[in-house]
């Protein structure tokens, strides 16, 4: 069984993030005056800390069972690369978690009057950081495999830094699209770098555990 | 040169040097932090614009940049651990995380007291004051995740791991306030340049510098032992 | 370069710097409180340590 069926089969672990992260961006506007503008400009804001929120969910449990039940060690008894299986995994992950909540973000950026056109392009920065922050926060869960997930959480949450000032100046410049697709390349790259690095560095960690 | 190298690998030629010169870095250091603080406190002309407060300039300077100095000591020695498998490697990280978390939360103290006179604010979000914060938190974490492992060598793996990550927290402290406008004041004493203060001004700093560069490095001296006496234990 | 000379008349002067020392006092004693009670710490822990307590 492939990871993709894997994860399709544990609704909790891609649904549930989806669910929290619509759920979240429904009660942001609940506290405000409908009309008021507080509503585009706490927009940003509420979606970075929302996109946060969401990757430490979503991949706290990415590893676990498999580190529970023995399919890390039969997978390494059997031979097989477990920096690929990692790899899988974090695909996995990017295709039922973040595609969706890129696009959950699109349509409530539209619902907030926060875009007027660049729709692809909000979608595709969304996408980008949140990968980003699940490849972070999936090694944040590697390191802390048996120890519960604050403890991954407060070593990788520094590194995320980064990516949120670039995410930050991204939708700060969204109204002018020359600009803001310069930061997206910048982000699609960090993407690419983080999604190699941190699978590598949690499988390394994930066979120190196992040692 | 064998001789010269010999306790950067062997654990026990390391706690002989350490007792050998210790006593002397420590005295030194507080020699030169003394003399520095003396003179920038009552000795140093005032400030045209910012009047006395700027004395705090011997305290904050120094030590943020020895926040960020630790930082790099600690990823060589990570890097080296990793690569070579230099055994004292996580006992230098380590203790240089211990009084790195120190140096930096007096940087971060000393410059938000600082601000109350220049900026009429304690506090402020901008980019050098925040990624110093987060600097702060990484020495932080840090400790956190070394002292929640049984398992040493597992624990020494990992921070070294999260260590080198962390580096490229570093460079962007550095840049942060040439990138962004921000309130903070670029850097005032550079090597490569001509510093943009007087020279009465800059003596002082630059024993205060030197003087607790020895004195930290004495008490990494000394966290070490303490360590070391430790992983015995265990 | 300016000279280096003592820069206060008095030592009500000294002590509040034109109403600046409060900070700067205050900056000089907290930094050395917390750099002596971690030499302390570390010192007495040692010192334990070797004990064999």
């Amino acid at each position: 069984m492939n990871e993709f069926q894997k994860l399709f089969y544990k609704t909790r672990n891609w649904l549930g993030p989806n669910l929290i992260f619509v759920m979240v961006m429904i009660a942001f506007p609940l506290s405000l005056n409908i009309y008021s503008a507080e509503l585009e400009t706490s927009f940003e804001s509420i979606l970075v800390i929302a996109l946060l929120m969401i990757a430490f969910i979503s991949s706290e449990g990415i590893f676990n069972e498999d580190f529970l039940d023995g399919s890390f060690e039969m997978f390494i008894s059997e031979g097989r690369s477990l920096f690929q299986l990692v790899m899988e995994k974090f695909c996995a992950y990017y295709f039922m978690v973040s595609l969706p909540i890129s696009l959950a973000a699109l349509a409530f950026a539209l619902a907030n009057g926060v875009i007027k056109d660049n729709y692809l392009l909000t979608a595709s920065g969304v996408f980008f950081v949140n990968t980003i922050f699940t490849s972070i926060f999936a090694f944040g869960s590697a390191i802390s495999l048996n120890k519960g997930a604050i403890l991954g959480i407060i070593s990788v949450l520094p590194f995320s830094m980064p990516a949120v000032i670039v995410f930050g100046r991204f939708l700060d410049n969204l109204s002018v699209s020359n600009i803001s697709f310069s930061f997206l390349e910048l982000l699609a790259g960090l993407s690419i770098m983080s999604f190699l690095i941190f699978a590598w560095l949690s499988s390394k960690i994930i066979k120190l555990h196992l040692e | 040169m064998r001789n010269l190298l010999l306790p950067l690998v062997s654990v026990k030629e390391y706690i002989a040097l350490n007792q050998k010169i210790y006593p002397f870095v420590m005295l030194f250091g507080i020699f030169l932090i003394s003399i520095g603080w003396i003179t920038g406190l009552f000795f140093a002309p005032v400030d045209a614009i910012q009047g006395h407060s700027y004395r705090i300039i011997y305290i904050h300077v120094p030590m943020a940049i020895f926040s960020q100095l630790i930082y790099w000591f600690m990823a060589i020695w990570s890097f080296s651990f990793l690569v070579w498998k230099i055994k004292i490697g996580p006992l230098m990280t380590i203790s240089a995380a211990y009084i790195g978390c120190m140096v930096t939360f007096i940087a971060l103290f000393s410059g938000s007291i600082w601000g109350i006179p220049t900026w009429g604010t304690w506090w402020q979000w901008d980019a050098r004051i925040t990624s110093t914060f987060i600097l702060f938190i990484m020495y932080v974490a840090l400790l956190t995740v070394n002292g929640s492992f049984q398992n040493t060598y597992k624990a020494d793996q990992i921070t070294a791991w999260i260590t080198l990550i962390g580096v490229i927290n570093i460079p962007i402290i550095k840049k942060s306030v040439d990138w962004w406008s921000t309130l903070h004041q670029p850097a005032s004493i550079s090597l490569a340049s001509e510093s943009s203060i007087d020279l009465s001004m800059l003596i002082p700093l630059v024993i205060s510098i030197l003087g607790l560069g020895l004195f930290l490095f004495a008490l990494g001296l000394k966290v070490s032992r303490l360590l070391l006496l430790k992983y015995e234990e265990t | 370069m300016e000279k280096l000379k003592f820069q206060f008349q008095s030592f009500q002067d000294l002590l509040f710097m034109e109403d600046h020392g409060i900070y700067v006092w205050g900056v000089y004693l907290a930094a050395t409180i917390l750099m002596s009670i971690f030499y302390l710490v570390i010192d007495n822990k040692l010192k334990k340590t070797k004990s064999g307590e």
